[in-house]
């Protein structure tokens, strides 16, 4: 029986574990990031998808049914992503765009909730205040990621994104 | 908060609360102020379960926004991350991107 080799090791490893090593800047795993980041519109359309359901559940709790504050919400948030994104953002500022302006919602929402909450205890306190520096932390190192890659002023990118029976339509990133 | 009876001479209300870590069981009685004294107490626990319930649905709704936002977190990171490699640049000892000088080259 052959033991595998480092690169078949990798072959096996999921799309996540591929993506986790490559956070980590594992660059064995560079041939399967050329092959996800082929199929990226997948993971950007995954991840509008994402936003787009997350974006929702809260409005379902800071607005109810009221369509009137729903509309106006979604507005500010669209209006503050398309500010931070800048006028011709890459693909992936676009993405860390949307990601800091979710982050700002959570935020506001996990500050509403508490300044709603009445008769709370001290731990349920304490568990509402962990929530809200979560959310503030991860608000922060989402502006931090996005000024990281600005800074780093990436190549171009381009996303081919061919959808089955429609026209091939190519994106460019910059 | 119990009814109880003693040698069979019908029941009465007790009420059992810590003083000084000990648990003292104070006499309410019998007839109508047990009544009005267990009442009182079914209300009160009530309401606290209420609240409780109502604490337990909010912090589970809570988690689960935060599982969403965290779970977009995580695969636009790794993105960012394979984006960077790809781009050529490498985590210098796990931390900053640094762009890769081609030693050979330069």
């Amino acid at each position: 029986m052959t033991e595998n080799s480092p690169s078949q090791q990798v072959v096996e490893l999921t799309r996540q574990e591929i993506l986790d090593r490559a956070r980590q800047g594992d660059r064995k795993v560079l041939p399967q990031i050329r092959k996800i980041l082929d199929d990226a519109p997948d993971i950007a359309r995954g991840l509008g998808n994402l936003e787009d359901h997350t974006r929702e559940v809260m409005f379902d709790r800071t607005a109810g049914k009221d369509l009137v504050r729903r509309e106006a919400q979604s507005r500010f948030l669209d209006d503050l992503k398309a500010q931070i994104a800048g006028s011709s953002p890459t693909v992936l500022e676009a993405l860390l765009a949307s990601q800091i302006v979710l982050c700002w919602q959570h935020l506001r929402y996990a500050e509403t909730i508490f300044a709603q909450a009445r008769d709370y205890t001290l731990a349920q306190e304490d568990s509402y205040q962990k929530h809200i520096d979560r959310a503030q932390k991860r608000y922060l190192n989402a502006i931090k990621t996005l000024a990281q890659v600005r800074k780093l002023d990436l190549p171009s990118l381009q996303f081919n994104i061919a959808a089955s029976g429609s026209k091939q339509l190519n994106i460019s990133s910059k | 908060m119990a009814w109880e009876t003693r040698n069979g001479r019908g029941r009465y209300y007790t009420r059992s609360r810590r003083v000084n870590g000990h648990v003292v069981r104070q006499y309410i009685g019998a007839g109508i102020a047990g009544e009005l004294a267990a009442r009182e107490d079914a209300q009160r626990l009530a309401e606290r379960e209420e609240r409780r319930s109502a604490w337990m649905s909010q912090k589970r709704e809570m988690e689960a926004i935060e599982d969403l936002v965290d779970e977009r977190r995580k695969v636009l990171m790794a993105l960012t991350g394979a984006t960077l490699l790809h781009a050529g640049f490498h985590r210098h000892h796990r931390g900053e991107w640094r762009k890769r000088i081609d030693r050979e080259q330069s």
